[in-house]
């Protein structure tokens, strides 16, 4: 009995060293009952960029990419460009120098932001450093979430926004970030540039 | 013999090798359809979070994490002198890691005083919890399955599930043949059926073959057994079972592997089970029906003690912590989920037909997606049940047939857009007709803010105290009926304020004031804020004879609590695909599409609604302070009842009618105003600070006739806000017969701007320019068979 098995390996070893043509014969595992899309386990199919950003060229027109500002407004660029944020001011609107001046807002009459919202904050301008953008936004969405009248937050958010070359959404975030800055004529003023910077590049 | 034996074995070779191709193909490409799960947001820890203790621990009941006296393993909390201490599971959000966290919590006054590191005592500025699993979307086959890898089973359960199904698994090569003899002694002798298969073929049986028992498929099995033990490693093939294995019914809904059936019976992630529920889970596979811990807790309780005796006996587990296991309860906790909907059927029918939209089904049911909604489990709970409290209260007060009210409701953030919960009738967790999505009834006054917040961005003619002519109104169509509408309570009530017309929705006035500035200025605005329908611009859309869904609604009311910014509603924040990958985000988009000085009016006049109109309830339910603004709305024969308002934190729509469209018996603030206030109560909002736009000037008026106050008429008059350049500039007169000249038709006499002061924003631009922003061009492209239905197209297109 144990012999008969032993050889039966010993040949199915020996044996499937070569041929491979062979087909299978029972019905396939529920895996594949959905086609040819799975297998693999490779999802590049599913992925799709936040609002035709950076990444955009890679895909084409997949379906996500519509996703949209377009649902607001059709003039999204097609192809976004990086903008040059540091055409706006003497650095870039992130670098050090502005954002201490926004950090300390409560002497220019903005409210003070929170430790949980700082730390956001902190992280966002890390990630647009490093060039994710996309998380950027989505560390600064968060942050607006916990301080959602925030000018700063908004300001912040706008300025990803525009870097991406999403000019409409950029000049919605900076007039918006002007509507709770209150007296912080200097955040206003940021906004301001972020606004003409947008307009022209549409 | 020898040669007899080879020549046999021939073609039982080439037969293998063509199993073991079968085999690979299966075995090494995805194993299963990987269901996608569905998120809830997850809760923010940080000094100042409104969170109150009640919230903080209802979450943590949520979350499945258990009260402890000492909080040393995940998913466990105590309570010591007012601190929370809390050891939080660690979990991967699409962007980033949130490790395992001692935490230190402080509590005060309903907000989070401070979140510390329990073990260093440092402060920690943010934490987030994990979201709570709010549902899956599996495939047609319905079996649903947490996949985990070898290293997520606890050896435990692997010692366990060795011990009663296959004690020499590490030692055969797939098969058993001293067991497999023993089987066919056992069926020969005694004619009794006895189980001779090992975990591999076991595997296989389920995995690759049918469930018939003949000797044929036997042998199949045994082949592809040897042939899976000789090509994989055995934690691998163990791992596999302990994914495929059925253990449980939900409904349709199969619980498939020890992943999700931990989540299932026990409510917690798998590393956190105890001896006593591992064997109550290996006690399972025997017969899942038959030892249903929920069904049959007499028959699993028996089981389960058998399986510790017999891990006791081999010596897995000692005899003493066998003995304590045994005492213990079956720890199995309420069945939480039914069905394709999960706990939140109409929530998660809102994130469905999102991701339709995006995603083919055979992605959703096998890619093992992440899907992170907007969900607030807390918000959308307690909305739930003080909604099925108030009805019934309803129908008792009102002696309404019992059972016949039904509601929906919606919850949103009004800066971004997020909603929070979805009420689709009054058993919340019965996924059927959402009416939340589905439901199109009229809106009554629910139109009416868009009828005012067309008039003031006309302000040569309209303020907040303009006087509005309330007198019967006849309208003649031609080749039609006339029409005179007649307010709620049959009653003319003269030349009254704008802000107060609005306030107490009197119908004449509002009829005569949306014909003054026309209907389809009025629709415009609509699409302004978020209609998605073309309805005819006819006279009867100014009180409201316009159909919406209360998602539709929400929309409309969420563009003007944030101020002018329309968000197009999100259910869902991002999708994270297999090996933690973001995949996809629903970002944040705002876009002003009606201008910020008029809707700031038409706030403050829906702030009247609650202060002096037709929603003073809720300045006794809800604390005074919190500045509410809002609108009821009614229909005919009171067939819906309305009431749409916003706090800072929260905009909120709940419609309260019947299904058959039969008279329900309730107006707008006898009904869904009351439902609304329960629902808003718990959640504690911040008081609604409107931000005063810079196109906005303060003036003091007469308050009867709007004209700018006369300190010689005595009295005090009444500060208004006006948009620059617009305050009245002629002083009332003394004598009070001048206001009961009645307002002309047309625009209005007594306010006219002094030419060449016109607002202007900081751009120069006006700030009421008439052509607001209209959406009629996605509009009108989209054709249906997504099941989104217009006004979902709408936003999520």
């Amino acid at each position: 009995m144990k012999l008969l098995f032993v050889l039966m390996v010993l040949l199915f070893v020996i044996q499937s060293t070569g041929c491979t043509n062979s087909t299978p014969r029972v019905k396939p595992a529920p895996v594949y009952q959905h086609g040819e899309r799975v297998g693999g386990g490779s999802t590049s199919a599913l992925e799709m960029p936040e609002i035709g950003t950076e990444d955009s060229g890679e895909y084409g027109r997949e379906p996500g990419e519509e996703y949209r500002v377009s649902e607001l407004d059709s003039d999204v660029p097609q192809a976004p460009t990086d903008s040059p944020v540091t055409d706006l001011s003497s650095g870039s609107l992130w670098s050090g120098g502005e954002q201490v001046a926004y950090a300390g807002s409560a002497e220019s009459g903005a409210a003070p932001m929170g430790k949980a919202a700082n730390s956001l904050l902190e992280k966002a301008e890390s990630q647009q450093q490093a060039g994710d953008l996309s998380g950027a936004a989505s560390t600064l969405e968060r942050a607006v979430r916990i301080e959602s009248r925030n000018p700063l937050l908004w300001n912040r958010l706008a300025n990803v926004r525009l870097q991406q070359g999403h000019s409409d959404l950029a000049v919605e975030f900076a007039s918006k970030s002007s509507e709770f800055a209150g007296s912080d004529e200097s955040l206003k003023q940021n906004n301001a540039r972020i606004i003409d910077k947008a307009n022209s590049s549409r | 013999m020898l040669i007899l034996l080879f020549i046999a074995a021939v073609p039982l070779g080439t037969y293998m090798m063509q199993l073991s191709d079968e085999i690979t193909t299966s075995f090494e490409g995805k194993r299963w359809a990987v269901p996608a799960r569905v998120y809830s947001r997850s809760m923010e820890l940080y000094s100042g979070a409104p969170v109150s203790m009640e919230r903080l621990v209802s979450e943590l009941k949520y979350l499945g994490y258990r009260k402890v006296s000492q909080p040393d393993s995940t998913g466990t909390w105590a309570m010591n002198g007012g601190r929370l201490l809390l050891r939080s599971r660690p979990f991967t959000f699409w962007d980033g890691a949130e490790p395992e966290r001692a935490l230190d919590i402080r509590v005060a006054a309903g907000k989070i005083k401070s979140v510390m590191n329990h073990e260093t005592g440092k402060e920690i500025d943010l934490v987030r919890l994990e979201p709570l699993e709010i549902g899956s979307i599996y495939p047609r086959d319905n079996e649903d399955r947490v996949i985990l890898t070898p290293d997520d089973i606890p050896e435990m359960l692997k010692k366990s599930l060795i011990t009663i199904e296959d004690r020499s698994y590490y030692d055969h090569f797939g098969i058993d043949p001293r067991g497999i003899t023993r089987a066919a002694v056992s069926t020969l002798v005694k004619g009794r059926r006895q189980g001779g298969s090992t975990i591999t073929q076991q595997l296989v049986k389920n995995y690759f073959l049918t469930p018939r028992r003949d000797l044929k498929r036997k042998s199949k099995e045994a082949l592809m057994a040897i042939i899976l033990d000789a090509k994989y490693d055995k934690e691998d093939i163990l791992a596999a079972y302990a994914n495929e294995i059925y253990l449980g019914q939900d409904g349709n809904r199969e619980i498939h592997g020890f992943g999700l059936a931990s989540e299932f019976f026990f409510g917690v992630p798998i590393a956190e089970l105890e001896i006593h529920q591992i064997a109550l889970m290996v006690g399972l596979i025997k017969a899942p029906s038959t030892y249903n811990p929920r069904r049959n807790p007499k028959n699993a309780l028996k089981r389960r003690n058998l399986v510790l005796d017999v891990l006791a006996e081999q010596g897995v587990i000692s005899e003493g912590s066998a003995a304590v296991a045994k005492k213990k309860s079956l720890g199995v906790v309420k069945k939480k989920s039914t069905g394709q909907g999960g706990r939140f059927p109409a929530f998660m029918d809102l994130v469905k037909r999102q991701l339709r939209r995006d995603y083919q089904p055979e992605d959703l049911t096998s890619e093992g997606l992440h899907i992170f909604t907007t969900m607030d489990p807390w918000v959308q709970k307690t909305a739930e049940s003080n909604v099925l409290k108030r009805l019934q209260q309803l129908e008792k007060q009102k002696g309404l047939p019992k059972g016949k009210l039904e509601v929906a409701a919606i919850i949103a953030t009004p800066q971004d857009g997020e909603v929070l919960a979805v009420i689709g009738g009054r058993k919340a967790g019965y996924a059927g007709f959402n009416r939340a999505l589905d439901a199109t009834r009229q809106i009554g006054s629910l139109v009416k803010p868009a009828v005012y917040l067309t008039a003031l961005q006309y302000p040569d003619s309209y303020s907040l105290s303009t006087p509005l002519d309330d007198s019967k109104v006849v309208l003649h169509n031609r080749g039609s009926k006339s029409w005179s509408p007649s307010n709620y309570d049959h009653k003319s009530h003269g030349n009254v304020p704008l802000e107060l017309a609005l306030a107490k929705s009197y119908n004449q006035a509002t009829v005569r004031l949306g014909m003054d500035i026309g209907v389809e200025r009025v629709v415009k605005t609509l699409h302004a804020l978020g209609m998605s329908s073309e309805p005819d611009p006819l006279p009867s859309l100014l009180l409201g004879a316009v159909n919406m869904t209360p998602l539709e609604v929400t929309q409309l009311y969420q563009t003007i609590a944030s101020g002018g910014y329309r968000s197009p509603l999100r259910a869902i924040r991002e999708v994270m695909g297999p090996g933690d990958k973001a995949l996809k985000r629903y970002p944040l988009i705002i876009k002003r599409t009606v201008p910020a000085g008029p809707v700031y009016l038409l706030s403050r006049a829906m702030q009247s609604v609650v202060t002096r109109g037709t929603s003073r309830y809720l300045l006794n339910a809800l604390p005074k302070s919190l500045n509410l603004a809002g609108k009821t709305g009614t229909t005919d024969n009171l067939r819906d009842s309305w009431f749409a308002g916003f706090s800072s934190d929260y905009v909120t729509v709940v419609w309260v009618g019947r299904d058959d469209n039969k008279p329900a018996g309730l107006s707008g603030s006898s009904g869904a105003l009351r439902v609304w206030a329960d629902m808003m109560k718990p959640l504690k909002s911040s008081p609604l600070d409107l931000v005063v736009p810079g196109t906005i000037e303060m003036a003091r008026v007469d308050p009867k006739s709007g004209m700018l106050f006369n300190p010689v008429c005595g009295g005090n008059g009444v500060e208004k806000p006006f948009l620059r350049g617009y305050t009245p500039y002629e002083e009332a007169y003394c004598d009070s017969d001048y206001l009961m000249a009645p307002v002309p038709a047309q625009r209005s006499s007594n306010q006219v701007a002094r030419p060449g002061r016109g607002s202007r924003d900081s751009d120069g631009h006006p700030d009421f320019n008439g052509d607001s922003w209209d959406n009629s061009r996605s509009r009108s492209s989209k054709k249906s068979n997504d099941g989104l239905g217009g006004f979902l197209r709408g936003i999520f297109e």
